[in-house]
Formats: C-alpha cells, sequence, structure tokens
C-alpha cells in the first residue's frame, strides 16, 4: 500500500533498499560549513574544525576548515534526513543499517570525522 | 496508488463526509493528525484509502479552538481513530467530542499519552532552553572574532518562550 520498501526488501536480501538506517558521513567532502547543524531540529549533530592552510595553495597560501569533531546524537536523531537533504557538498547519506543497540547513552554519539 | 486529492471540508460536515468517503470504499483510516496554524486554528487530516481501487483522498477540516469549538469525533465511522484523537486531544489540548456528547478522554485517571499539549507551538520545550543551541559555535573563527559575538536567532524557538541564555 503506501509501504514502498516492501517491495525492495527482496532485492536486496536484508534490508530494504531505502530504509533509514544511520547517517554516515563523508568527512572528505564536509566543508563544516554548519548548515545541517542548524538545520537538525533536535539539535543533535555537533561539529567543530579547525583552520588550517593548505601549503598546496600557492605562495599567498589558503586556509581551510579541517573537521576536528563531527557527532550525531543518534539517541536523539529522528530520522528525518533534513540533514542529509540540506547539505550542499553531498557528504551525508543514508546506510541502510541502524546504528546498534549501546550499553551505555553515551556510546549513541559516535565521532564520525 | 493514485494522485492524492485533498478535500477541504466544514467543521459541520466533519463525519458525514467521512462517512460518505467509506460508503465509496475509502474504508481504511490511514492516519488522523493535526498541524496548528498560524492563526490559533487547527487544521485536522484525516487520510483514507480505498484499498481495492488504490484511490486515497486527504480530509481537512479547521477549528478555530479559542471559541470553545469541539471538534465531533470520527469513532463511529472508523473505530481507530479514536487512538489519534485521543494523541491529539492530549498532544494539542484539542476535545474530541464522541456520539454519546461526552469528551474523549484516556478513561483512565492519568492521560495516557501527555499530561501537557506539549505539541503546541506555546509550549516551550525544556531541551531547546536548557540546552546551548550546537548551532552557535563558528568553526575555525578565534575566540574573540567579532563575528561569534553575533547572535543568531535559534531557529524554531518562539519569541514567547523564555530564553535560558542571553
Ligand atoms: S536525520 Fe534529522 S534528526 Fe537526525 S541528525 Fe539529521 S536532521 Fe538531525
Ligand atoms: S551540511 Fe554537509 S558540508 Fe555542511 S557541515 Fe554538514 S555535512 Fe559538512
Amino acid at each position: 500500500m503506501t509501504n514502498q520498501s516492501s517491495s525492495s526488501a527482496s532485492e536486496t536480501g536484508d534490508v530494504p533498499e531505502r530504509r533509514r538506517g544511520k547517517i554516515i558521513l563523508d568527512a572528505g567532502a564536509c566543508t563544516s560549513c554548519m548548515v545541517c547543524v542548524r538545520e537538525c531540529p533536535v539539535w543533535c549533530i555537533e561539529l567543530d574544525a579547525n583552520k588550517v592552510h593548505d601549503p598546496d595553495a600557492g605562495p599567498r597560501g589558503k586556509s581551510r576548515l579541517e573537521l576536528t569533531t563531527f557527532k550525531i546524537d543518534y539517541g536523539l536523531c529522528m530520522d528525518c534526513g533534513i540533514c542529509i537533504d540540506v547539505c550542499p557538498t553531498d557528504a551525508l547519506s543514508w546506510d541502510q543499517h541502524t546504528f546498534p543497540g549501546q550499553p551505555n547513552r553515551a556510546g549513541f554519539t559516535p565521532e564520525l570525522s | 496508488m493514485h494522485e492524492l486529492d485533498s478535500l477541504t471540508v466544514a467543521p459541520t460536515d466533519w463525519v458525514d463526509i467521512a462517512r460518505a468517503h467509506k460508503t465509496q470504499g475509502f474504508d481504511y483510516l490511514d492516519f488522523l493528525s493535526v498541524r496548528e496554524l498560524d492563526s490559533g486554528e487547527f487544521t485536522l487530516t484525516v487520510h483514507l484509502l480505498d484499498p481495492t481501487n488504490e484511490r486515497r483522498i486527504m480530509l481537512e477540516g479547521t477549528w478555530a479552538t479559542e471559541d470553545g469549538a469541539q471538534i465531533p469525533s470520527l469513532s463511529e465511522v472508523f473505530a481507530g481513530a479514536r487512538w489519534h484523537e485521543l494523541e491529539a486531544s492530549e498532544l494539542f489540548g484539542l476535545d474530541f467530542v464522541l456520539p454519546n456528547g461526552s469528551v474523549l478522554t484516556s478513561g483512565g485517571n492519568e492521560p495516557f499519552i501527555a499530561s501537557e499539549p506539549a505539541l503546541r507551538s506555546d509550549y516551550a520545550l525544556a531541551p531547546r532552553l536548557d540546552n546551548e543551541w550546537p548551532g552557535t559555535n563558528e568553526p575555525g573563527l578565534a575566540p574573540d572574532h567579532p563575528r561569534r559575538k553575533r547572535k543568531r536567532a535559534v531557529p524554531g524557538n518562539p519569541a514567547t518562550w523564555e530564553p535560558a541564555h542571553d
């Protein structure tokens, strides 16, 4: 009926193809722009970055941001997908597999950077 | 599944229109949901499915609750509406009137879902007041950089909520 994922379950075996499991970060693509952090309705993304000089950027140098922290609190995340939709560099995407259960609260906030 | 049609229903016709659709084959209540409008009114949305003919429709009705208006329950047409209406009543502080004239409650002494209308916009969400918004961070800027002093409005926190930080 309205469940579109049921048909694709058989194609991938275990999990439906479009399942919202957990969010994964391509740290190399992330520019630390903070858009996802600011759009997340439940405030569950934490990001920090250092300014570093890029030695390959010519004599005048050029700086870029290098991620030091990127954490999603999967205990709060409600799988809305807004962060993935707003990311200008497509650094975020869905993984079909959910974040595994944890023995304590802190375990739900892994470092992704 | 066909395109989604939506039908605006006058409050007085709410139950009758739902019943008419059920008779026409829309006999599966998918969900009933509520939206608070800027005007202070509440729009109820009911999504009905006709599984046999793969049709669906959205019925929408709007009520102004400050006039003491009460919303007729759809439970005489769709028994399953009761659960959604109980959610709507407790989370939005709305009154649903059952066919016998009484107002829908959880039936027990305690509310079933929420003791306060936590989904109303004037209900301040404690975690948004007790915690600092992670979006205030300005990565890469020195701690004394002037841009750090710029105050960003926290999105989604109405001005009527008491600020926890200044
Ligand atoms: S999916 Fe939604 S709740 Fe989860 S981190 Fe992204 S924006 Fe936040
Ligand atoms: S929106 Fe994308 S690029 Fe910007 S901080 Fe988030 S993950 Fe990185």
